[in-house]
């Protein structure tokens, strides 16, 4: 007592006070309250007979009464609860409808006291769930691919092997003519169809002068119909591709090309060469195609013998029902080495199913889909299902110590463990519900842009299948029972006698698997952020200039038809204008584009290099920038040489060389042209590709393909000066020009997709930790806001205190960082391994990373540890 | 809970056999009964009862006001106990508590249920020679 305490205490007062306080608490209803004000009264009255002055009997029996939050929840628990009628006079179903509604109606006001919990459980649940729901409809779509064929399960596309004994080379680009072949010779066949095209090669249409671009241009035989069905809007399906010439619209390309006008019978004038005639309109065909086309042009030449050599045909075959893909398969690989003497090489079938997934082979007519990212994405979404059911668990859990006497009381009127079990599985039950309709509006939100980031077209109406419904059903159970399962043992675990004998011990002992789910949950979100930053680094790589020559202001151009004396005056006339710094004739470089490959034995051992041969004109040396390390470049007296001079890259020059210097002397493989210099090596295919060695042969009867160096600062002037020399050759053509750098970037558009990915999903997995970080952190100061208060009282800092709360979650965040490590190793080498060029994991992502989710994990403890460290001690401690 | 559950009138399939009582949950069980008995002895108040529970267990129970009410008020959902307003003269008015023919029912069944108990234990315990002196 302090003896020179100037006021006295009013019994009064403090109970009317009391009252006020606990009448804020709508669980606990004014006759109750008069009824615990009785009691009060009689225990303060019982003390003060004892001699205890008013002040402490007041406090004595108030403390007697219990905590006012989980006196509210108790009272809440048995108001609610409706009273259960004998079995005898309800059915079975009654009781089991009433008990659902009571725990309902019960998990409903519980969500609504603790507003700031749910809201973080519903809306990481949601994230949670709209996140498995895209990645859900993306594996869908991808394993979909061309199973709308009427005989998907019987359509089979060729492949080709040549070069090897074995299978190691596959090509879908295969042998011009083979459907054909098998048309009229073999008879296990049902239909067949030869096509050819690239999804992006972009071609020529004109109509009426007016010239357009389109890509997705299918070359295709009067079969391809009976294989790949089109819906006609216009035109006769049966007559539509029977004539050379014909033409085949999708709607969106008619509605480009004509608008408003009606397409059919129309010519389009393809590559200002020839005539087409419209004949028919289809709908698009569906996404989840593997041969998507907006044009089927009828092929105008009809190839009646099987031609070996010439390869640029995709050939699918529907099988009948008894034949084997193995008999056409050995059928047409004696056919060619019986045709082809000495020749090796094989063919073989692969069924169009396995084409989006699980393609293998070189020249697909489209980028496809790789079946180990289905994996990944699958178990990224249960990643970021389990980080939700962690914080569920954790602020369940957390709150379990709040809840220990309702359950309690419970379990004393009659509640069985098993039956609150059930009761808090409905509750999560309850929430993940809640979470559904927001996560929804999330996935439908969200999906255009996941679409692109995946590079399929996802359109939400595939939501609504019965199979996406029953994934949500799905994910709903699993998300509630994962959510759920735990805290509803724990709660339901204790017994009425542990609870009232004032037993909280549990609340503590369990602190230390909140922890570890914690550090789980960081080390999780750690790991996807160590990938994200490994695969940025390395795409940083691949935007690099180190490719062995300068790609930048480099333009590309495709003439058609010119001669070679127009293609040389046009590099005349373009180069001296003062916007260009030169132009040659040739391929472009570092897209993969080559004439001919080969192997040559090195000289000094029995190995062999791979060799690309690249045509190229006079001048294209230094357009590229490339640095010569011996000899010298081409120059217009070459053109005279025969046979022409090559240049060769150093790799190469080391390859070949027996010691004395390479230039000079002359080629072993094909023409005998003299080596007239050696260039730096260079990359010429995409980094996803082994680096070869190449040789530039001057070929000027290359003139279909220009490259062009800008001068900095002029890129306008220079399109502008290359579309006035071009007009004056092709009046009918558009100039179509690229920059290089962007036809090189476009091959890591895949992998640049993949870091997109990665991006997002990571992103998520930090939200989603920090969500619950946030809520524990909030409970747990809560929960020790009398420790933290007493510690104060003793002179703590607050500093001190917020090191305290912090400890808690920053060792275990460590550990798990540092667990979670060598997975986050492992997948970024794995995806690593796909570039021939790639960076070296060192410790920076990993340093990165760590920072990032340190800061956000600091971040997020110490928004509510800070006010916990802050409050005034006597707030904590005046009803003590 | 075991008895409990079985004296509601609802029968649990599982319940006899639901689990081994502890000394622990003797004291929850036991919550029900000893304030139906309590209340068959004439009406009663919260705080008169936690008082009674004390003096009578010699201040080995010792109920808190908070785990009482809860309690009574399901009791009273139950249909065993009712409740009304007195205010005895020169007291102060508080809210009495009565048994109700259903709630003697079910005290009728706890007793037996607890007697039961009771007398094997006793059996048991008297054949290997215990007695509450040799406890003591």
């Amino acid at each position: 007592m302090n003896p020179n305490r100037t006021w006295s205490f009013d019994l009064e007062r403090a109970l009317s006070s009391w009252r006020q306080f606990m009448n804020a608490n709508p669980a606990i209803r004014p006759d109750d309250l008069d009824e615990l004000e009785a009691h009060l009264r009689d225990e303060i009255d019982r003390q003060m007979s004892r001699g205890m002055d008013a002040e402490n009997a007041f406090k004595t029996a108030r403390a007697d009464l219990g905590d006012v939050a989980e006196l509210g929840e108790a009272y809440d628990a048995v108001h609610h609860e409706k009273r259960f009628r004998p079995a005898s006079r309800r059915s079975e179903w009654g009781i089991f409808a009433g008990m659902m509604r009571s725990y309902f109606s019960h998990a409903w006001r519980g969500a609504l006291r603790h507003r700031g919990y749910t809201l973080l459980n519903v809306l990481g649940i949601s994230i949670a769930l709209a996140s498995a729901l895209i990645i859900g409809l993306f594996i869908r779509h991808s394993l979909s691919y061309d199973r709308h064929l009427p005989a998907a399960d019987r359509t089979y596309r060729v492949l080709m092997h040549r070069g090897m004994p074995d299978e190691s080379t596959n090509q879908a680009f295969t042998t011009v003519g083979l459907a054909d072949l098998i048309r009229s010779e073999w008879s296990g066949a049902e239909r067949v169809t030869e096509a050819a095209g690239t999804r992006s090669t972009e071609r020529l249409f004109s109509v009426d002068d007016v010239h357009y671009q389109i890509d997705q241009v299918l070359s295709v035989d009067g079969d391809f119909p009976a294989i790949f069905p089109l819906t006609f809007t216009s035109g006769d399906g049966a007559t539509a591709l029977t004539a050379p010439g014909s033409v085949i619209l999708t709607t969106s390309t008619a509605r480009r090309l004509f608008g408003s006008r009606d397409p059919m019978g129309q010519t389009i004038r393809l590559e200002a060469q020839s005539d087409l005639t419209v004949t028919g309109i289809v709908e698009d065909p569906p996404s989840s195609t593997h041969l998507p086309f907006s044009v089927l042009v009828r092929a105008f030449t009809e190839y009646r013998s099987v031609s070996w050599n010439s390869i640029g045909s995709y050939i699918f075959v529907v099988l009948q029902q008894d034949a084997k893909p193995e008999e056409l398969a050995s059928y047409l690989t004696d056919k060619y080495l019986a045709d082809s003497p000495g020749a090796v090489g094989s063919y073989s079938l692969q069924p169009v199913t396995d084409i989006h997934l699980h393609s293998g082979a070189t020249d697909d007519y489209a980028a496809q889909g790789e079946a180990w990212h289905l994996t990944l994405f699958g178990a990224i979404g249960f990643l970021i299902m389990a980080l939700a059911c962690i914080n569920y668990v954790n602020m369940a859990t957390a709150r379990a110590t709040r809840r220990v006497r309702e359950v309690g009381v419970r379990k004393v009127v009659g509640a069985s463990g098993s039956q609150l079990k059930g009761q808090f599985l409905l509750e999560s039950l309850f929430i993940t519900l809640l979470s559904v309709p927001l996560a929804i509006l999330m996935a439908v939100l969200a999906l255009p842009k996941a679409g692109s980031l995946a590079g399929e077209s996802l359109s939400w109406t595939l939501l609504l299948t019965p199979g996406m419904l029953g994934l949500i059903v799905a994910y709903v159970i699993l998300i509630a029972f994962g959510a759920g399962f735990y805290p509803a043992v724990l709660l339901a675990r204790k017994s009425a006698a542990e609870v009232f004998s004032g037993s909280r011990s549990f609340a503590r002992t369990r602190v230390s698997l909140r922890q570890v789910l914690v550090g789980a949950q960081v080390g999780m979100a750690f790991c996807l952020v160590v990938i994200t930053l490994v695969i940025s680094d390395q795409m940083d790589l691949l935007q690099q200039n180190s490719l062995g020559f300068d790609q930048d202001q480099v333009v590309t151009l495709s003439p058609r038809g010119w001669s070679e004396t127009e293609l040389e005056s046009f590099v005349d006339q373009i180069g001296s204008h003062s916007s260009i710094e030169s132009a040659a004739s040739g391929l472009p470089l570092g897209i993969g584009w080559r004439f001919f490959s080969w192997t040559e034995k090195r000289t000094d051992s029995e190995s062999e290099i791979q060799v690309d041969g690249i045509p190229v004109g006079v001048g294209f040396v230094e357009t590229m920038g490339m640095h010569l390390v011996e000899g010298r470049a081409f120059n217009q007296t070459d053109l005279t040489a025969d046979p022409l001079p090559v240049i060769v890259s150093k790799d190469y020059a080391d390859a070949l060389s027996d010691g004395s210097s390479i230039v000079g002397s002359r080629m072993k493989m094909g023409n005998p042209g003299e080596i007239i210099g050696v260039v730096s090596e260079f990359q010429n295919s995409s980094l996803m590709n082994q680096k070869n060695a190449a040789v530039l042969q001057l070929d000027p009867s290359v003139t279909w393909s220009l490259v062009v160096k800008l001068k900095a600062g002029h890129v306008q002037d220079g399109i502008s000066v290359m579309e006035d020399a071009w007009k004056q050759r092709s009046p009918d053509r558009p100039m179509t020009w690229r920059f290089l750098d962007e036809r090189i970037q476009e091959q890591y558009v895949r992998e640049a997709r993949f870091g997109s990915i990665f991006e997002w999903f990571s992103g998520l997995s930090l939200s989603l930790a920090v969500f619950g970080l946030v809520g524990l952190s909030a409970l747990s100061a809560r929960q020790r806001d009398k420790e933290i208060a007493i510690r104060k009282s003793l002179g703590a800092s607050e500093s001190g205190i917020l090191l305290l709360l912090n400890r808690e979650f920053l060792t275990v965040v460590w550990v798990g960082m540092l667990l979670s490590a060598p997975v986050a190793w492992l997948y970024g080498h794995k995806w690593l391994e796909g570039f021939s060029r790639r960076i070296e994991i060192g410790v920076a992502p990993f340093l990165w990373a760590a920072t990032a989710c340190l800061f956000f994990v600091i971040v997020s403890v110490n928004v509510q540890s800070f006010r916990a460290a802050r409050a005034n001690p006597i707030d904590a401690l005046k009803w003590d | 809970m075991v008895l409990i559950d079985c004296v509601g009138g609802r029968q649990i399939s599982h319940c006899p056999s639901q689990n081994v009582m502890s000394s622990k949950s003797i004291n929850g069980a036991s919550i029900a009964p000893v304030i139906l008995s309590i209340l068959s002895n004439g009406d009663s108040y919260g705080y008169d009862i936690i008082q009674l529970v004390r003096e009578r267990s010699g201040d080995k129970i010792d109920w808190k006001a908070g785990t009482l009410y809860p309690v009574m008020h399901r009791m009273q959902t139950n249909g065993w106990i009712e409740d009304y307003w007195h205010e005895p003269e020169g007291e102060r008015r508080r809210r009495y508590y009565r048994i109700t023919p259903k709630g003697l029912k079910a005290l009728e069944k706890e007793r037996q249920r607890w007697l039961t108990f009771h007398t094997l234990l006793t059996d048991l315990w008297t054949e290997a020679g215990w007695t509450p002196e040799a406890a003591r």
